[in-house]
C-alpha cells in the first residue's frame, strides 16, 4: 500500500523535474532555431515554434558580416594563455597553502579569502589606470598576467583538494628525503590531474565567456574577443537578430562541448565546492 | 636539503633546528610567491590607489587634478541623486535575485538529491545554462522577453495572461534582470543537492520512527543541516549584486528611466562616459566599505543560524 503512494510521489517528482528542465533548455533551443529562421520569420507574431524554412546561410552571414573568426581567434588565444597560467601557478600556490607549514601561512590564506570577497568593480578604476600607465591598455596583458599570478577561487579549490589527500604519502616522501618541490612534482601532481584539469577548464570557460575584461582593455576592433563581437551585429539600418543568434550559438558550442567531455570531473568538483569550506 | 651529520651537540641541534625552520618558511613563501605578488599588485595597490584617486578631482589616466579632499564623496553622497538611485537599484535587484533564487536553489537541490532516478543527467542539464557566456544569455533573454515576438509572452498569452512589456517597464525590467540571473542558478543547485546528500541518513530515519512527516523532516532536519550552504549562497549573492554589470549593460543599458542603472554600471559610466575617475574611485571605496559592512553582518550573525556539524578547520 505504501508502495503505490511512493510511486505516485516519484512520478510527480519526475514530472516536475522534467518541466523545469524544459524551462532551462528551451531558451537554448530557441537560440538555435532563431538562428535558423529567415529574417521575416524571426520577427513574425505569433512566433513559429520551429523554423518553417531553415536558413543555414545565417551561419555564413554570422561569420562573415563581422570578423567572426578573427575575434574568435583572439578569444582562443586569450583562453589558452589564461588556462596555461592557471594550471602552472594555481597548483603551486595551492600546494604551498595545503602542505608546506610556514609562519605566515594563515595570513596568506586570509588574503586569498579577502580577494575572493572583494568585488572586481571596487578595483576596476585604479586597475585600469595602472595598466594604462604601463601602456598595456589595448593589449591582452592585463587579462593574461593576472592568470599567471594565480586566481584566488581556483587556488582555494585546489588547496581543498590537496588537503583531502592522505598526509601519510607526503610524510613518507619527506622521510625519504624529498624536498617540497619533489613532493609536489612527483606525488601531488600525478594524483591531482583531474582536479587541475577542472581548474583549467574553469579558467578556459571563464576567459572564453568574459565580456567585461575585454571591454575594458581590448579597445581596437582588431583586439575584440568574440563575446564583444556578438554585440556588433547591428548595422546602421537594422539588427539582424537571426545572425546574432546564429553567432551566439556558435560561441556556446565550444563551452557545451568542453562541459560534456569533462562533465563527470566538473560535476564532482561543483558538488564538492562550497560545502564545508 | 639537510645534510646528515653524525656528531650531535646541543648547540648544533638548536642551530640546525632554526635553519630548518627558516628553510621551511622559505619554501612556503616560495610556493605562495605568485599569489602574494598578485595580492600586493592587483588587490592592495589598486585599493590604495583608488583611495588616493578618490581624493582628487581626477581627469583621465595621466592627469593628477586638483586635491579635492572628501569632495568627491560629498558630491556622490549629498548631491548625486543618480548615485543613490543606482544604490537603490542594486539593493532592490539584489533582493529580487537572491530571495526567490535561494528558494529555487534549495528546492531544486532537494529534488536532485536522495533517491531521484536520473539525477546525474538532471544535474548536468541544469548546470549547463550556468556556463553559457553571460552576453549570450543577456542577448538571448532579450529576444525571449521581446513583448512583440518573444516566446515568454506567447506562452503567457496561451495561458490567457497578458504579458507585461518587460524591458519597456521600470519594474518589469528589474524582474527581467532577475530572470536572467536565475537562469544561471545551476551551480548553486548542485551545491545544495550535495549538501542534502550529506545529511546523515540515521537522522532522517530516526525522525521517521518518531513519526515526523516529510514536511516536518524537511524543515526541522534537512533544512538546518544545509544552512552552511545557504550562508555560502548569501555571501555569493552580495558579491554577485556588486559585480552585476554585463546583463544591465547589454540587455537594458540601465534603462528604462534608469530603473536598471545598477551601482557597478553607474560606476563604469562615471569612469568612461563622464571621465570622472575621482568620483568613480570614491564610489569604488564606498562599495568596498559597504561590502565589508555587509560581510561583517553576515559573518557576525552566522553563529545564530548556521549549523555546523563538527568544528571548522581554518
Amino acid at each position: 500500500m505504501t508502495h503505490r503512494r511512493f510511486n505516485l510521489s516519484l512520478v510527480l517528482k519526475l514530472l516536475i523535474l522534467v518541466l523545469i528542465m524544459v524551462g532551462f533548455l528551451f531558451p537554448l533551443y530557441w537560440m538555435v532555431t532563431m538562428g535558423l529562421k529567415g529574417s521575416n520569420e524571426v520577427m513574425r507574431y505569433p512566433p513559429t515554434l520551429y523554423p518553417h524554412k531553415a536558413v543555414w546561410d545565417n551561419f555564413v552571414k554570422a561569420t562573415t558580416t563581422i570578423p567572426f573568426w578573427r575575434w574568435a581567434g583572439n578569444s582562443v588565444y586569450l583562453a589558452v594563455m589564461i588556462t596555461l597560467g592557471t594550471v602552472i601557478t594555481c597548483p603551486l600556490v595551492a600546494y604551498g597553502l595545503a602542505w608546506v607549514p610556514f609562519r605566515g601561512r594563515k595570513f596568506v590564506f586570509t588574503t586569498l579569502i579577502i580577494a575572493t570577497l572583494i568585488p572586481f568593480t571596487a578595483t576596476m578604476i585604479p586597475m585600469f589606470v595602472i595598466w594604462a600607465r604601463l601602456s598595456m591598455v589595448n593589449t591582452f596583458w592585463p587579462l593574461i598576467i593576472p592568470a599567471f599570478l594565480g586566481s584566488p577561487g581556483l587556488i582555494f579549490m585546489l588547496r581543498q583538494f590537496f588537503r583531502s589527500l592522505p598526509p601519510a604519502m607526503v610524510e613518507a616522501a619527506q622521510m625519504d628525503g624529498a624536498n617540497h618541490f619533489q613532493v609536489f612534482r612527483y606525488i601531488m601532481l600525478p594524483l591531482s590531474k583531474a582536479a587541475i584539469a577542472v581548474a583549467g577548464v574553469w579558467a578556459f570557460i571563464g576567459s572564453w565567456n568574459d565580456f567585461f575584461g575585454p571591454l575594458l582593455y581590448a579597445q581596437d576592433d582588431s583586439m575584440y574577443t568574440i563575446q564583444l563581437g556578438l554585440t556588433q551585429y547591428r548595422t546602421y539600418e537594422t539588427i539582424h537578430v537571426e545572425w546574432q543568434m546564429a553567432g551566439a550559438a556558435l560561441t556556446v558550442l565550444p563551452v557545451v562541448l568542453v562541459i560534456l567531455v569533462v562533465q563527470r570531473w566538473i560535476l564532482e568538483q561543483e558538488l564538492r565546492s562550497g560545502v564545508k569550506g | 636539503m639537510v645534510a646528515p651529520s653524525s656528531s650531535i651537540t646541543d648547540k648544533g641541534a638548536v642551530a640546525r633546528k632554526r635553519r630548518r625552520r627558516i628553510q621551511k618558511d622559505w619554501w612556503g613563501w616560495l610556493f605562495c610567491a605568485p599569489w602574494i605578488l598578485h595580492f600586493a599588485a592587483l588587490v592592495v595597490l589598486p585599493m590604495l590607489g583608488s583611495f588616493v584617486f578618490s581624493l582628487y578631482d581626477f581627469g583621465g589616466i595621466w592627469g593628477t587634478g586638483k586635491f579635492a579632499g572628501l569632495g568627491n564623496y560629498r558630491d556622490l553622497l549629498l548631491t548625486d541623486a543618480r548615485f543613490w538611485n543606482s544604490l537603490k537599484n542594486t539593493l532592490v535587484i539584489g533582493l529580487m535575485v537572491a530571495g526567490p533564487g535561494l528558494l529555487m536553489a534549495v528546492g531544486l537541490g532537494a529534488l536532485l538529491s536522495g533517491k531521484t532516478p536520473g539525477k546525474g543527467i538532471f544535474r548536468l542539464l541544469i548546470y549547463t545554462p550556468s556556463v553559457i557566456p553571460p552576453v549570450v544569455v543577456a542577448l538571448l533573454w532579450g529576444q525571449l522577453l521581446n513583448p512583440r515576438y518573444g516566446l515568454i509572452n506567447l506562452a503567457l498569452n496561451s495561458l490567457g495572461v497578458d504579458g507585461p512589456p518587460w524591458l519597456g517597464d521600470p519594474t518589469w525590467a528589474k524582474w527581467a534582470l532577475a530572470l536572467v540571473s536565475w537562469y544561471g542558478i545551476g551551480g548553486s543547485v548542485l551545491g545544495f543537492s550535495a549538501a542534502f546528500e550529506q545529511v546523515p541518513k540515521e537522522m532522517v530515519e530516526a525522525a521517521v520512527i518518531d513519526g515526523a512527516g516529510p514536511l516536518r523532516r524537511f524543515f526541522s532536519i534537512q533544512l538546518p543541516m544545509v544552512s552552511p550552504q545557504m550562508f555560502f549562497f548569501l555571501v555569493n549573492a552580495v558579491t554577485a549584486a556588486l559585480t552585476h554589470i554585463v546583463a544591465p549593460m547589454v540587455l537594458t543599458d540601465g534603462g528604462p528611466a534608469e530603473a536598471t542603472m545598477v551601482w557597478p554600471l553607474y560606476m563604469f559610466r562615471l569612469m568612461f562616459t563622464y571621465n570622472k575617475f575621482g568620483h568613480g574611485a570614491a564610489s569604488a571605496w564606498i562599495m568596498a566599505l559597504v561590502t565589508i559592512l555587509f560581510l561583517l553582518i553576515v559573518f557576525r550573525t552566522e553563529k545564530r543560524w548556521v549549523h555546523y556539524e563538527g568544528g571548522d578547520d581554518e
